[in-house]
């Protein structure tokens, strides 16, 4: 696989990725606890009886002391789901001073996630867009859904514009489910746009987690002089004297950094952002280790 | 506001320049690719009013800042638009301010001292003061003049007063004359368009001569004002000096030097005149000068024999050329560039003649040699432009004399020669000297023998005697005509057989044909020998007019060059080499005799001039 090498593998066998708070929904029976009733060994409740129920199902020790019927319910425990979203942007080729591209960074932030979600024995699916949804990959429960998953990535070119707002909005419409959506993108964009299709996610009772993915010049803005950008997504240029803008390029993209942290951290929302020149597999061991899902 | 120099603000589009630099720095700009740009243009856009004010904040600023330093290279002058009230001239003048032109005088006269100071230094002080004291509106021009015209620009302009008096200081008297004219014309056409108070002012010696041209009136309002001196002071000047040529043709201008010294006086004087030789003053004569008139005066330089000998007699080549050289010069005046003038000329030498008698009594009458001393030396005059020594032929010493100090020997009534003599006299010969052969009194040719062995003219006694009654001269020689010399009146009693041998050739004949003067080459030199005694009992030759001309021309015959002929150069020419080649070559080239660095007998050195005589092809 390209994305997942022997190395990083080994890096991952000591995280685990378990959802802080959601219940699975499905048919298949699996680790996580769902908040249905089905057959299982854990007691859940006790209900009365209502035609219909099956006979074997009554507590006959209850309607001993009590004459009445009560039905027992058991929790029912089901695989999670996972689904990675990656945004495939033009923006996510952009790669400085050496140093190698966002998208291969999320690439291998995206295998990493599927990996771990496979190792605990739950279904991870794979979407990718940029202004609108491009690959898509249903979830499935096995390690041969890596291979998949990296021959999609293999496939898949960043390039477009991003529309992250309605992206989402289309992937949501393909997760039925309650699952465990992993956002991997740069999140450069409008903040706020951004923050409100996030959280509308959110409302869907999915487990959300936000890798953000960046280059730190995108960061530092280290430009001097008279300079002519070209932007990745839309191709058009912008003149500037980069010396005089540089002070208010930080203090503005710090400024976004920041309203994200507070943003996800007010909506209990996973996020972390990931910089080209640190090794993604400490960040990422980081995140888990602080309660991540 | 006008500008001192206007021309520079044809500069000014240069101010434009910072500009056209930041509208050019955009194609300088760096290409980036980054990866969204909704941040920046957001950053941008909100940084942009403010950077864009102060980018164009800071360009305005460059270009106002070229601007200002063109305009201010341009030498703005403030004027007032109407009337001021703090200004008086202002109120007098249509345009307010005042015009003003200084000429500057820089011609010779301008460097005379006066009062401690030269005019040209008071004249700067004046100009000084006057600059300072110009208000801000007043406009002001200079240009210095002597000859022509010389201005800071192409043409006369206004200025800065600090330009101005940067010229003023530049232009120090030179040594040229005063002419006011140029100045002027240039000075009344910048002023011509003028509306203000106008003043050309000259800063000159007010020289009478000045204006050498009528010139035209300036224009109405216009004043003319000139620096007031003191009177002038006295000065003198030398104004040349030169060697004094002698008056007659027997006296020496190298053996009395004098210089003809010119004087130029202000005013009647009287002054010292000091007379320099190299480095060391001959002496002091006192001058009355005439004033306003050239005087003159004559000094008299030493005698050629104190005279340090030139480079040429330290080689030994022969006496030198006197040359004398120093200065004139009068007592520091007024003006003490003009009281010094360097002289320096030169003598050349006068030909030399050895002439050895044999009889004591030769000088005295009458022998030939009474006459011929007082042909060359008698009175103190030199008939002939020859120098003469005299010398008997017994007393010399054959072997330490130095024949070849002189151009030409007179061997005249030679009574006995011994072989030491003849071996001289043939090599002074061969080596290019002239002998002239004058025979005794009797007429005998046995004091000849022992010259017969070379003499390239045969002598013999005369078959029987003959009464020779007139001259013929040949063609040539250096006179061009005899008739006046009476040469029929000349009478030789007796006489010799003269056969010159082939290559020789006889100048003066008797009637009857018999050869009386037979030149002919031997080496290097001419042999001349005259068939009959000179003296005046063997004729009356030596008392006619004819025998100067005689002497003159034998002289002049043994100064031409040897005969060109194989045949004769076969013949006659001694096997000679080395240093008789080339002396001969040497004689060939300057058609003088040989010289050698050595004192005559009689210790003595003459000098005079030579006048080469070309070869005379008839001769050979």
């Amino acid at each position: 696989m390209r994305y997942l090498d022997p190395v990083a593998l080994a890096k991952l066998r000591s995280l685990r990725l378990s959802p802080r708070r959601m219940t699975a929904e499905g048919h298949l029976p699996g680790r996580h606890r769902s908040s249905a009733r089905g057959i299982s060994h854990e007691f859940a409740q006790h209900r009365a009886y209502v035609p219909g129920d099956e006979i074997k199902a009554i507590d006959w020790k209850v309607f001993a002391r009590q004459e009445r019927f009560y039905v027992r319910q058991y929790q029912s425990e089901n695989i999670l789901t996972g689904m990675v979203l990656l945004d495939a942007s033009g923006s996510m080729a952009y790669a400085a001073g050496g140093r190698p591209a966002k998208w291969e960074n999320a690439c291998r932030l995206a295998m990493a996630v599927s990996f771990l979600v496979l190792a605990e024995g739950d279904s991870v699916g794979l979407a990718t867009f940029d202004a609108r949804p491009r690959e898509f990959v249903p979830p499935r429960a096995s390690f041969g859904q890596l291979e998949v998953l990296d021959s999609a990535l293999d496939r898949c070119r960043p390039e477009g514009e991003t529309d992250l707002a309605a992206a989402l909005e289309a992937a949501a419409a393909r997760i039925r489910r309650r699952s465990l959506v992993v956002l991997i993108s740069d999140l450069l964009g409008d903040c706020e746009a951004m923050l409100k299709v996030i959280k509308a996610l959110q409302a869907r009772r999915h487990e959300l987690m936000v890798l953000q993915v960046l280059d730190p010049a995108e960061r530092d803005f280290g430009f001097e002089g008279p300079t002519v950008f070209r932007g990745l997504e839309d191709r058009r240029e912008l003149f500037c004297d980069a010396s005089s803008l540089q002070e208010a390029y930080r203090e503005a993209f710090s400024r976004q950094q920041r309203l994200y942290e507070a943003g996800f951290h007010g909506a209990d929302i996973s996020f972390l952002s990931f910089f080209s020149d640190r090794p993604w597999e400490d960040d990422l061991a980081r995140l888990l280790g602080r309660g991540a899902p | 506001m006008t500008f001192s120099d206007p021309a520079v603000l044809w500069a000014l589009p240069l101010g434009a320049v910072p500009l056209l630099l930041h509208l050019l720095s955009r194609r300088r700009a760096l290409q980036v690719e980054f990866s969204d740009l909704s941040l920046l243009r957001r950053v941008q856009a909100q940084a942009l009013p403010r950077t864009r004010l102060r980018q164009w904040l800071l360009a305005g600023a460059r270009c106002a800042a070229v601007t200002l330093l063109i305009a201010a290279y341009a030498g703005p002058v403030l004027e007032p638009q109407a009337a001021v009230p703090e200004d008086p001239a202002g109120a007098a003048g249509p345009g307010g301010g005042m015009d003003l032109v200084l000429l500057v005088d820089r011609s010779y006269s301008m460097g005379v001292v006066s009062q401690g100071r030269t005019r040209a230094a008071a004249a700067r002080e004046a100009a000084a003061g006057l600059l300072r004291s110009l208000r801000p509106y007043d406009r002001v021009a200079c240009a210095a003049f002597a000859e022509g015209v010389e201005t800071a620009g192409p043409r006369l302009d206004w200025m800065t007063p600090r330009a101005c008096q940067e010229l003023i200081d530049r232009s120090p008297p030179g040594w040229g004359a005063t002419d006011y004219g140029p100045a002027l014309r240039a000075a009344y056409a910048l002023l011509v368009n003028s509306r203000r108070d106008r003043a050309v002012l000259l800063l000159s010696d007010g020289a009478a001569h000045g204006l050498r041209a009528d010139m035209p009136p300036p224009e109405p309002g216009t004043g003319l004002y000139c620096l007031s001196w003191p009177p002038p002071p006295f000065n003198a000047a030398v104004l040349s000096a030169r060697p004094e040529r002698a008056g007659g043709t027997g006296s020496s201008a190298a053996d009395q030097p004098a210089l003809r010294v010119r004087l130029w006086a202000s005013a009647d004087a009287g002054s010292a005149l000091d007379l320099w030789q190299e480095r060391a003053r001959l002496g002091a004569s006192s001058v009355a000068l005439r004033g306003q008139g050239e005087t003159a005066t004559s000094l008299s330089l030493p005698a050629p024999t104190s005279v340090k000998a030139s480079p040429d007699d330290a080689r030994g080549v022969g006496a030198p050329a006197p040359t004398w050289s120093g200065r004139v010069e009068l007592r520091p005046d007024a003006l003490p560039a003009d009281d010094a003038c360097y002289y320096s000329f030169r003598h050349p030498r006068r030909p030399r003649l050895l002439v050895l008698y044999g009889d004591p009594a030769f000088l005295r009458s009458p022998h030939a040699g009474y006459f011929l001393h007082d042909l060359f030396a008698g009175g103190g005059r030199r008939l002939l432009g020859w120098d003469a020594d005299f010398a008997e032929s017994d007393r010399l010493s054959w072997s330490g004399s130095r024949l070849a100090d002189y151009d030409a020997v007179a061997l005249a009534e030679p009574q006995s020669l011994s072989a030491s003599a003849a071996a001289a006299l043939e090599a002074y010969v061969r080596q290019g000297g002239g002998l002239w052969l004058q025979p005794p009194g009797r007429g005998e040719a046995a004091a000849l023998k022992v010259l017969s062995r070379w003499l390239p003219v045969q002598v013999s006694a005369a078959a029987e005697p003959e009464l020779v009654q007139g001259l013929r001269v040949g063609p040539g020689g250096p006179f061009s005509s005899w008739r006046e010399f009476e040469l029929d009146k000349v009478t030789l009693t007796r006489r010799l057989d003269l056969a010159p041998r082939p290559g020789g050739r006889v100048w003066v004949r008797a009637p009857s044909g018999a050869a009386l003067l037979a030149t002919a080459g031997y080496g290097a030199g001419r042999v001349a020998v005259w068939a009959a005694p000179l003296d005046a009992v063997s004729g009356n030759l030596p008392v006619k007019p004819v025998f100067a001309a005689l002497v003159s021309a034998s002289l002049s015959l043994l100064r031409e060059p040897p005969a060109r002929s194989r045949s004769s150069r076969r013949r006659w020419a001694s096997p000679s080499s080395g240093p008789g080649r080339a002396r001969r070559r040497r004689r060939r080239g300057c058609g003088c005799a040989p010289r050698r660095g050595a004192s005559p007998p009689s210790g003595s050195r003459t000098g005079g001039w030579r006048s080469p005589r070309p070869a005379d092809p008839a001769s050979t």
